[in-house]
């Protein structure tokens, strides 16, 4: 083994997003040294959460009230969701949007109160503004925290800094080994505790509103560390991310555009096809109905050239759209169209569904804490079924900030109460062997070649009207991939500098854990419900209001389920199943 | 109107600062559609493995993380939201340092004197400022916001203390309408 460097430290934090960079500030609050380690610059790459448009949800303003965004998040998630975990987190979110405006995170404000508007989903008006009309909050996060984070005295970041495993000893988790991207060289970090903050796994489909960067890292060291994950089935698609113009590619501001300006959708044939799906409200469908009839049209060839659906304002009267492009001529999305030389008032853009959200992730208590002692989970990759069968738009980040504030409590409480365990250094010796392999490798697949191939396979068999038959293939075929290509793939780059195909072929070994566990969770459960649909189980069945846990034996996967508790609302309260 | 087949030379900076003792540029095809970071990832794919370049958001979220600074034609650009031309070259965006070919060190806090904070005064012309948020983007530590004055949006530096001051100048460089001044006052001493 190479030189390595060896770092130690009270909490150890593993992302740069929103979760993470609360939790070290928490963390950091409570007298514990913080290391911060995130794929990119924190502040710059290897988050997404920087290119979150709007929706934050908080009971403010009277009559709303915590209880019923309770109700709402259990309404949507059909009564899948961890419902301790849903009090004990939401009740938080008045106070966080307290600590963001502190934070330097601009929201709309009149008369000391904070306006708000309703979503889809909604009881009462509960999603945050930001100040100026028609501007993402994303920009607003991306400025506070990693700003914030910097005036933290006991915070040290360490930016592109890859985590490639977790260090154990017995049960608990005693660190990391992470690849320091910029010289190549490991560093073997000993922690009293760790939180993970990896974000989601939306890279393992081929189209996707997130960072490339966004490959379920977290997911795949939590499992292979021995973690129990859950709900891995669920993942959630965004109707109405733009195919073209290609300069504004991948770009998720369209979705507003459909309820701002009641844009409509057409297919290659010119038919408002949405007729057919959903002939009451039509263009206005939720974005489960319109994600999954754009992915239809594609499906039996009536797609636009890009492969999706056309979104049109020509409906309207010029001078009514003249007067909103007024309103927002310099929001990014705008100026990109005029660049690009297209004109709303006449031509349509083309949208389709991308992968935007995962619910699944690892299990946790109440207080973020994982089965394995000293790991902590915060954010998409702390998933314990929070969210159900699937999110109410605009819970994902309340959820993120209030999940942050107790993983970095109790992490840093846990600080208080051991000795800085010893690391073994054979086990750290041995994951560093193994990464280092593809680099030694001589010959083989190349890592790019191979996460296509898992991306192709995701977007075939985990989007929407997921069958039987297909998932089962879809598994052999997994299988046989990481039989035979895993244990090939190399960096065809020798550098240990900047390697980017090095670190491409660490991610695709988190994929395929991700993908193995997806598929035979989707697989398992023989019923539709919410983001899950199985195109051979068309029905909710309240036989399965249970959620599916995963956890590693060996190198095999052993799935159970676990009934819901309704601690909280039985569902019969709610409405009738 | 596809220009899916058409190949377009581009010349592109490379360099390895610990074998190469000078950067050098080597000439690739690329496909003429998309942005100059999708050419990077297609060099990345087709032609040389070894090149290093920095994505975040890789345009997914309108170019809000700032991560792709290079310089195109020898103005400063993110690489995910110029678009590719024929004849276009492309180098590393000279202040920061580079790790390898077009990838920088953004990590200057380690480098930065601790000692000598540079008090720095950044002024902003109204007149020429337009609101892009371009000095949102791309600077490092995060000094500057857009805000409404006047009936008018423009760019405020809200966060002067952190400002790295001499070391920078990514907000003035990369103005496309200069409207940004930096102006060190005096070394403090702290």
């Amino acid at each position: 083994m190479s030189e390595s460097h060896h770092l130690e430290t009270d909490v150890f934090v593993i992302g740069g997003g929103i979760a993470g960079i609360r939790a070290a500030i928490e963390a950091s609050r409570q007298d514990t040294r913080v290391l911060l380690a995130n794929k990119g610059y924190v502040g710059q790459d290897g988050a997404v959460v920087w290119m979150a448009g709007g929706g934050y949800l908080a009971a403010l303003n009277p009559p709303d009230s915590v209880e019923q965004h309770i109700k709402d998040t259990i309404k949507a998630g059909r009564y899948l969701n961890n419902q301790n975990l849903v009090q004990a987190f939401l009740s938080l979110a008045p106070e966080s949007v307290h600590d963001l405006d502190r934070w330097g995170v601009r929201w709309k404000k009149e008369g000391g109160k904070y306006p708000q508007i309703r979503m889809p989903g909604e009881t009462h008006p509960r999603s945050m503004l930001h100040s100026k009309t028609g501007e993402h909050l994303g920009g607003e996060y991306r400025k506070a925290l990693p700003r914030r984070i910097r005036r933290e005295k006991n915070v040290t970041l360490l930016n592109d800094m890859f985590v490639i495993d977790l260090l154990r000893k017995g049960e608990a988790v005693v660190g990391a080994v992470g690849l320091d991207i910029k010289d190549g060289q490991f560093r073997i970090i000993g922690a009293k505790s760790t939180i993970l903050a990896t974000g989601g796994f939306m890279d393992c489909f081929e189209f996707t509103t997130a960072n490339p960067t966004a490959t379920g890292d977290g997911h795949g060291i939590a499992s292979r560390a021995g973690a129990r994950m859950i709900d891995m089935e669920f993942i959630q698609f965004f109707p109405a991310a733009a195919l073209w113009p290609t300069n504004v590619y991948r770009d998720a501001y369209p979705y507003g555009l459909v309820y701002e300006l009641y844009g409509i959708l057409y297919n290659r044939l010119g038919e408002r096809f949405m007729e057919r799906y959903s002939p009451v409200e039509k263009d206005f469908a939720t974005r489960q109905a319109q994600s999954r009839a754009i992915a239809r049209e594609v499906r039996e060839g009536r797609g636009s050239p890009h492969g999706g659906a056309y979104l049109s304002f020509r409906h309207l009267p010029r001078n009514l759209l003249d007067a909103y492009l007024r309103e927002c001529w310099d929001v990014p999305f705008f100026r990109s169209l005029r660049e690009a030389g297209v004109d709303i008032r006449e031509d349509a853009i083309e949208i389709g569904p991308a992968a935007h959200y995962v619910q699944g992730g690892c299990w946790v208590n109440e207080l973020c804490g994982t089965n394995l002692p000293g790991l902590y989970a915060a954010g998409e990759v702390g998933s314990g079924g929070k969210d159900g069968a699937d999110r109410l738009a605009g819970n994902a980040l309340p959820f993120c900030i209030a999940m942050g504030y107790v993983a970095g409590r109790e992490a840093a409480r846990r600080t208080k109460t051991i000795t800085m365990p010893r690391i073994d250094e054979t086990q750290a010796e041995a994951i560093c062997n193994e990464a280092l392999a593809p680099l030694e490798r001589k010959e083989g697949i190349r890592p790019t070649e191979l996460k296509k191939r898992i991306r192709r396979l995701m977007s075939r068999c985990m989007m929407f009207e997921r069958k039987g038959e297909d998932l089962e293939k879809g598994i052999k075929e997994l299988e046989n991939m990481r039989k035979e290509m895993l244990p090939r793939v190399w960096s065809s780059a020798k550098t240990r500098k900047f390697n980017l195909e090095w670190m491409e072929a660490l991610e695709v070994r988190n994929m395929f854990d991700i993908a193995e566990m997806a598929m035979r969770s989707a697989l398992m459960r023989t019923e539709s419900r919410g983001l899950h649909e199985r195109a051979d189980f068309p029905d909710e069945d309240h036989l399965w209001l249970k959620h599916i846990i995963i956890s590693k034996k060996g190198n095999e996967l052993e799935l159970t389920t676990e009934p819901v508790v309704f601690s909280l609302l039985k569902p019969s309260e709610l409405s009738k199943i | 109107m596809t220009k899916d087949d058409i190949m377009v030379p581009i010349k592109v900076f490379r360099f390895d600062p610990e074998v190469d003792e000078e950067p050098r540029f080597e000439t690739y095809l690329v496909p003429h559609e998309g942005s100059v970071l999708d050419a990077l990832r297609y060099i990345y794919e087709n032609y040389d493995s070894s090149m290093a370049y920095r994505y975040g958001c890789s345009g997914a979220g309108h170019q809000r993380c700032g991560a792709c600074p290079v310089l195109v034609n020898g103005r400063p650009a993110f690489s995910c939201k110029k678009m590719v031309e024929g004849g276009m070259t492309i180098e590393a965006h000279p202040k920061f340092e580079v790790i390898r070919d077009l990838s920088l060190d953004f990590d200057r806090e380690r480098k930065r004197d601790k000692k000598i904070i540079p008090d720095v005064k950044i002024t902003i012309d109204p007149e020429k400022c337009d609101g892009c948020r371009d000095c949102v983007f791309i600077c490092p530590l995060k000094v500057f916001e857009v805000r409404k004055n006047g009936g008018k949006v423009i760019s405020v530096p809200v966060d002067i203390e952190s400002c790295c001051g001499l070391t920078c100048e990514q907000c003035s460089i990369f103005c496309k309408n200069s409207a940004i001044k930096i102006e060190v006052m005096m070394e403090r001493k702290t």
